[in-house]
């Protein structure tokens, strides 16, 4: 009986322990920070989960936990207002000097995020809502920011970061000249006559049935915009497998890699079976791609779009 | 190795230290003396030099102290039902998984996940729900399947668990693949490392686990008496079907929520109830209690290690317990050999 | 007292036992004896209630029991099985425990009485010796004894006992049917004898202990009565379909019982 008592008055404590500590802390304001930049009256947002989202000032101790919500922070010149990022974030190069808070097996130390007191934290669509949630059940604001569907909706992205922090007119000055660059690169495509076929290969460790950019993608409306066709259009969801067969049929005039980052050369791909066939391998139009430049909704789409003009187009570059 | 002494003094002792090297530990240290004035300003309201509601009352009251009990509990749910489950099935191979309700609560979530849920509090339990769902649907799929009469013979809840449990895997692998985005959240998940922040996945998984861990703790007797089979268990008195009944459901229902809002982590059910049967011997009516504590704290220990040893980042919780089982089977393997502790 | 009358019962519709009628007084050791097939173990299961039965009804003392829940039973009915696989981590004292198991609350517990009642069982069997020992380490005779002592400590007034003596050495069989047949005559008059059923294999053992054979050929009773009666050439070859030779043996005063070929 002792035994089963001693069971039973531990589960009781723990029970009247769970209970006296669930009654919640009282919620932090963020402290005042030592700034120079002026801040404005209070402004609410709706974040990309339909939430509200409300900074009373300037926010000055932003967290990014998405590489593509650190490279718009750090585009609209909010860089110096950053006190932390994921573990992904690596553009640009003084985002790496920001305090790391995790990420790199899904899950952030929200120990780590606390600790850096920050009075806003930016999420995007790589974020979960549970997540988000979370950090707002530690007291702190959260902005969460959706995949844009178009480089469209990338320009209200930005102007609205820029909003919140404070660089409006940066982020219209941003918007406009990101407008103008796409606009060159449509005009220039306007006068092409020719079409190519891309295959823009996300991994390659399997020849046999590599994996590409499905229709809907950023590369594959890129490469559309660019005056191309992605080989990858007609099959069905982002990450789509294509086997080797069906690519040799399709023959592609163009190979861009993303999976460069990962080793895989050209030299590698023409010594795969079979591929040698293909026109782009025979023609030497086997290139290395940056995949964050796509892979990440940000300002550098169209630094994408521009590289891929030149891939696909180099005669109206001449 | 013989039985030690005292097995219930020197489980609670190591429970109160993996309480306290748990709160203590982390990416910011939590020095005993200001744990304890932490703890002291929040319940008597004194003034103290650190405020609880700054940045390390934030730390300790709503991570890490919640996530310690979320643990506990979790790992009495896992491995109070793998004891169970042992004494049930008389196999040293079972765990609290075995019919389904680890895969059935994966292809749950993973489903849920597919899908855009509103910012609300639905929504956000959404996930949890789901697997909690999927558990007992898989579950009551497989006690149909193995049900003759009104009785489920143990050999066939094995086979239809393993049966039902590789058909869930294959699709919730299939579904997996074709959704890429949510692929590594879907993995996360399934390696034991969403731990929901918080008090309230502590208080969704109280009411489950302290109700089935209390049923099952009843039941130690009857586990005694049914290693000697179901005939000689009926002579002798104990209602076989029922308490297998019993377990089942307490079991279920007490790990479904449990996995529903840590994710599936492995091992901690097998493994705690081989060692203190090792250590204390097969009586049920001390090894079921004994479990639960060893599990709890196993799982706060092995948790604690997760999320220190790289940190900033946290390893999932179901990859350390399982890099754990491996070289502890090896061992269970050389000496068992040796010792008929089974 | 144990009574079984018209008892039919079987696995899956298929029929093993059929009208099986027959009645175990206090104080008696009954043998079952039959080829194997017959149904001696279905039998013992009936009337433990494992088997469901089609027809007929167990009594026990004149109450029916076939519909009693597995706890009422199991303080009336006992049963020791063959020695096949002991789970090795039980001491010998944890095993005759197990015998209070009808008698315990829900919780589990032994209260002084239960205890007593244990080393009493323990003493009858002279297992005291062994009583802290791994059953692993008992050889089959021994365990078999602990299997007996358990059901000493289930105190039920009818036992039954499946080919106890299977695989035991001479020695073991012997000791083990002596002490099966003090249970039904106790030497203290005062207790009273319990009512026995033992199936058995040997033919030759059975007549040191049992009062009354009955014997079951194809799930019916086709001979009942004392050995004498029943141990005879033409019914058992007839019952064993091989032609056996009796002879009596004048120092004992048993029948050896021999194939003739």
């Amino acid at each position: 009986m002792n035994k089963k008592l001693s069971i039973i008055s531990l589960m009781v404590i723990l029970t009247l322990a769970i209970s006296g500590c669930a009654v919640p802390a009282p919620t932090t304001q963020p402290t005042a920070q030592p700034t120079a930049i002026p801040t404005q009256g209070p402004l609410e947002f709706t974040d990309g989960l339909g939430r509200m989202v409300t900074l009373s000032e300037t926010p000055q101790r932003i967290i990014s936990l998405a590489p593509s919500a650190t490279e718009i922070l750090y585009a609209v010149g909010a860089g110096a207002q950053m006190v932390g990022r994921d573990s992904f974030s690596n553009y640009p190069e003084e985002a790496k000097t920001l305090a790391d808070v995790g990420g790199s097996m899904g899950s952030y130390s929200y120990e780590v995020v606390t600790s850096l007191n920050p009075d806003l934290v930016v999420a995007a669509e790589i974020n979960t809502p549970e997540q988000v949630k979370a950090l707002e059940d530690l007291g702190l604001t959260v902005y969460y920011i959706a995949n844009p569907a178009s480089l469209e909706g990338l320009h209200a992205i930005l102007q609205t970061i820029g909003q919140i922090t404070g660089h409006a007119e940066t982020a219209a000055t941003l918007v406009n000249s990101l407008k103008t660059r796409v606009e060159v690169v449509a005009a220039k495509t306007a006068t092409v006559t020719t079409t190519p076929l891309v295959f823009y290969e996300l991994d390659g460790s399997e020849p046999s049935k590599p994996w590409t950019a499905g229709p809907g993608t950023f590369i594959d409306q890129l490469i559309a915009e660019a005056g191309g066709k992605n080989v990858g259009s007609v099959l069905s969801g982002s990450w789509a497998q294509i086997s080797a067969e069906e690519l040799l049929l399709q023959n592609p005039q163009i190979i861009l890699l993303g999976d460069a980052a990962y080793g895989t050369t050209p030299e590698q791909v023409a010594a795969r079976a079979g591929w040698n066939t293909i026109d782009a391998v025979v023609n030497g139009k086997v290139y290395a791609f940056n995949d964050d430049l796509v892979s990440r909704p940000g300002p550098r789409l169209v630094d994408a779009l521009e590289e891929l003009s030149r891939f696909l187009h180099p005669e109206l570059y001449q | 190795m013989k039985r030690a002494a005292r097995p219930f003094p020197i489980l609670a002792i190591l429970l109160v230290l993996a309480l306290v090297v748990s709160v203590m530990a982390g990416s910011v240290f939590i020095s005993p003396s200001a744990l304890w004035q932490v703890i002291a300003a929040k319940i008597g309201g004194v003034p103290a030099a650190i405020d609880p509601s700054g940045v390390i009352g934030t730390i300790l009251f709503k991570l890490r102290l919640p996530r310690a009990i979320l643990l506990l509990l979790v790992g009495a749910a896992l491995s109070g039902s793998g004891a169970a489950y042992q004494g049930l099935f008389r196999n040293p191979l079972a765990d609290p998984f075995l019919i389904g309700v680890s895969s059935g609560a994966g292809l749950g979530a993973v489903v849920a996940m597919t899908i855009h849920w509103p910012y609300t509090t639905m929504g956000l339990m959404a996930i949890p729900l789901a697997a909690f769902a999927g558990a007992l649907i898989a579950v009551l799929v497989v006690t149909q399947l193995a049900r003759v009469g009104n009785s489920v013979p143990t050999t066939n809840l094995i086979l239809a668990g393993v049966a039902v449990s590789s058909f869930a895997s294959a699709i919730t692998s299939l579904i997996m693949i074709n959704t890429t985005g949510e692929l590594r959240r879907a993995m996360v998940w399934l390696l034991g490392g969403s731990a929901l922040s918080g008090w309230s996945p502590v208080l969704g998984v109280l009411p489950y686990v302290l109700l089935g861990c209390a049923l099952l703790l009843t039941l130690g007797h009857s586990l005694n008496v049914m290693q000697f089979g179901d005939e000689q268990a009926q002579q002798l008195g104990i209602p076989v079907r029922r308490v297998r009944w019993l377990a089942i459901i307490t079991a279920t229902i007490a790990t479904a929520a449990a996995v529903a809002f840590v994710g599936v982590i492995g091992f901690v059910g097998l493994v705690v109830p081989h060692i203190l049967r090792m250590l204390w011997g097969g009586d049920y009516r001390r090894l079921l209690p004994l479990s639960m504590l060893g599990g709890g704290v196993l799982l706060l220990l092995t948790d604690t290690a997760a999320r220190t040893i790289i940190a900033p980042q946290e390893i999932p919780v179901g990859i350390i317990t399982a890099l754990l089982g491996a070289p502890f089977f090896l061992w269970v393997l050389r000496r068992s050999k040796s010792q008929n502790y089974w | 007292m144990l009574t079984i009358e018209h008892l039919t019962a079987g696995y899956n519709d298929k029929k093993i036992l059929e009208d099986i009628t027959l009645l175990i007084d206090d104080g008696s050791v009954v043998a079952l004896i039959g080829p194997n097939g017959s149904g001696k173990t279905t039998l013992i299961r009936a009337a433990s209630g494992i088997v469901p039965l089609m027809s007929g009804e167990v009594k026990v003392n004149g109450h029916v029991v076939n519909h009693l829940g597995e706890q009422e039973r199991a303080r009336l009915v006992s049963v020791v099985p063959q020695v096949r696989s002991i789970p090795p981590a039980f001491t010998v004292r944890e095993v005759v425990a197990l015998g209070r198991t009808p008698y315990l609350n829900w919780l589990g517990q032994f209260s002084i009485k239960d205890n007593e009642i244990v080393e009493e069982a323990l003493q009858q069997t002279d297992l005291l010796d062994l009583a802290d020992r791994s059953m692993s380490d008992l050889s089959g005779g021994e365990q078999q004894r602990v299997l007996l002592a358990r059901a000493l400590a289930q105190e039920t007034g009818v036992m039954l006992l499946d080919e106890p003596t299977s695989h035991l050495d001479l020695q073991f069989q012997v000791n083990i049917m002596d002490r099966i047949h003090r249970l039904a005559h106790p030497v203290n008059k005062e207790n009273t004898g319990r009512a026995i059923l033992v199936a058995v294999h040997d033919l030759n053992l059975l007549q040191m202990f049992a009062d009354r054979v009955i014997l079951l050929v194809k799930g019916k009773i086709t001979a009942t009565g004392t050995p004498e009666e029943v141990l005879t050439e033409a019914i058992l070859s007839d019952a064993y379909r091989i032609p056996l030779h009796l002879i009596k043996d004048s120092l004992t005063g048993k029948t050896a019982i021999l194939p003739r070929n």
